[in-house]
């Protein structure tokens, strides 16, 4: 049997959710995840409004500056902060994506590593070294890409090789997955299947934006696709539920319209017979 | 020395053609349409924190000269902070240290960014590292600033300008250069105060974030620093400052007598 650090479905908790969400509990929302760049040293209102969520909620670390693909070095005073803000918050797990976001310095947004051999053991290297620092698994996650340069191996086989040789688990982003088979052509259901069940830790939806037929752009800011809601169902019939947290960060609707999309989750989930609030303990 | 691999070479031509797009190619198995995407989410991104954390300074200095800025910004500076709300910071360090002026810059440039930056600052930084500094030191409200050590806010700066930074705007870009002593501070209800000072008071302000000292007794030294012990006026201004400071918001209270050992 698998096993997840939360259960059922779950909600990103963004700085303008803070207001909009204060008496939302946590029977509609399962599970919540922060940037924890966003919120290690920050203090007064926000400090104290973060706070009462991580009191509330069960919680997960989705990170955007570990860079783990990057050619600069690990930032290890860094990771010791994520450790110890996880551990101030009773955060349950860290993930981060399987790219690289600074090149003599941080960019502050997502590049996509070169899918060769050479960078599979460049970024296994560097997981270690945060997993060693974490204390536990890293949870790293498939990117939506607009290009891929320096291409010599599949995605697919790209992000096998590295949970492989580092024996980290996944973040699998179904929106992603439904992003690059439009963007670099290939089947997204293949992909999916191909993902080994048990290094799975929890799903990623989100709604992505099309710049063109043949190349969508991963926003989160706007709402689900059919397609990709098709996807998560499919996910879930290949490797059973699976705790699924919905991505919302720009043009962000109504509490009731983001909770119904909560509850797509939720209805999906009990569809595959997935029994809500029940999860393996010792993983948290 | 070992050259470094093909894919971080690779990684680094990507990562400074986003950075630079008009100094370097992009990687040749990547076409244009593609590469755009990635040109303008890295543009947009950094541009929309800037925005965020200086939007007076980006209205008055206009848009085409703002994004020139914004792209020297991001394509020379080396961001050292993985930390969103420090992109600020790092901005402030480049206007400081990297920032090549050109004459049409307004002189106060600099001074209105530290200021805009000094209100995000206020706003977030921890009381201390652990976040508690109320379970350390016991304060109340009412009490004699005088005969009492304050409490003051724990998030607190004093800044001296040479110009009124605090009243730039678009409606009043080009003020006459004036000494501004400005303090930026957290309130009790966690919102942010402003108060204008002068450069004596400053000094009050230093000593007060310093020392355990009652109020009198931050008076008397102040004087004796600057050689008005005393002076008479002095004192009573020194006085009238504190109670001032009080009715603001920027002393909180009273420290109580148990909890000073």
């Amino acid at each position: 049997m698998p096993s997840y650090p939360v259960s059922g479905a779950g909600l990103g908790l963004r700085r303008a959710l803070l207001g909009p969400l204060s008496s939302v509990g946590p029977e509609q929302i399962d599970f919540m995840e922060v940037a924890p760049e966003n919120w290690i040293g920050v203090g007064g209102r926000l400090g104290k409004e973060f706070r009462r969520y991580s009191e509330r909620f069960d919680f997960l670390c989705h990170g955007l500056s570990l860079s783990i693909g990057s050619p600069d070095p690990l930032d290890i005073t860094f990771i010791q902060q994520v450790r110890d803000f996880m551990k101030l918050h009773g955060i349950k797990a860290y993930s981060e994506h399987l790219s690289y976001c600074s090149s003599e310095g941080h960019m502050y947004d997502l590049m996509p590593i070169p899918f060769t051999e050479e960078a599979v053991h460049h970024v296994a290297q560097r997981i270690k070294t945060v997993q060693d620092i974490i204390e536990q698994p890293l949870i790293i996650e498939n990117v939506s890409a607009y290009a891929q340069p320096g291409k010599e191996m599949e995605e697919i086989d790209f992000l096998k090789a590295v949970i492989d040789e580092s024996d980290c688990r996944l973040l699998l982003d179904v929106n992603n997955v439904f992003v690059n088979s439009t963007n670099h052509g290939f089947d997204a259901k293949a992909y999916l299947s191909k993902i080994p069940t048990h290094k799975i830790s929890y799903l990623h939806i989100a709604g992505h934006y099309e710049e063109a037929h043949d190349l969508l752009v991963d926003t989160h800011g706007a709402e689900v696709k059919q397609d990709v809601w098709d996807l998560l169902d499919f996910t879930y019939q290949q490797h059973g539920v699976i705790p699924t947290l919905l991505e919302r960060d720009f043009n962000i609707p109504s509490v009731p319209e983001l909770l119904s999309e909560v509850d797509v989750i939720k209805r999906l989930q009990l569809n595959h017979g997935g029994s809500m609030g029940e999860y393996d303990a010792k993983q948290a | 020395m070992l050259s470094k691999p093909k894919f971080i070479q690779l990684q680094q031509t990507f990562a400074n053609h986003i950075k630079n797009p008009d100094k370097v190619g992009r990687p040749q198995d990547v076409d244009d349409r593609h590469m755009r995407i990635y040109r303008d989410l890295f543009f947009n991104n950094v541009m929309g924190f800037l925005n965020s954390a200086f939007p007076v300074l980006a209205e008055i200095i206009g848009e085409q000269r703002w994004h020139q800025i914004g792209r020297d910004f991001f394509s020379r500076h080396h961001n050292k902070t993985p930390y969103f709300l420090q992109i600020s910071a790092e901005f402030l360090s480049y206007l400081k240290h990297e920032y090549q002026g050109q004459a049409s810059d307004p002189d106060y440039m600099y001074e209105l960014a530290h200021y805009e930056w000094l209100e995000l600052y206020v706003d977030v930084e921890p009381e201390d590292p652990s976040c508690n500094i109320e379970a350390d030191v016991q304060w109340q409200l009412d009490g004699d600033v005088l005969t009492a050590i304050p409490f003051l806010s724990p998030v607190v700066e004093g800044c001296l300008y040479q110009y009124p930074v605090h009243q730039i705007s678009v409606q009043n870009p080009s003020p006459e250069a004036r000494e501004s002593a400005l303090i930026v501070y957290r309130k009790r209800d966690d919102s942010i105060g402003f108060a204008e000072s002068n450069a004596f008071t400053l000094q009050l302000l230093e000593l007060l974030k310093q020392q355990s000292m009652t109020g009198q007794q931050l008076i008397d030294t102040l004087l004796s620093q600057t050689g008005l012990a005393g002076n008479e006026a002095a004192y009573h201004g020194g006085k009238q400052t504190l109670e001032q400071w009080r009715q603001l918001g920027i002393i909180w209270g009273v420290v109580v007598n148990d909890s000073v050992t």
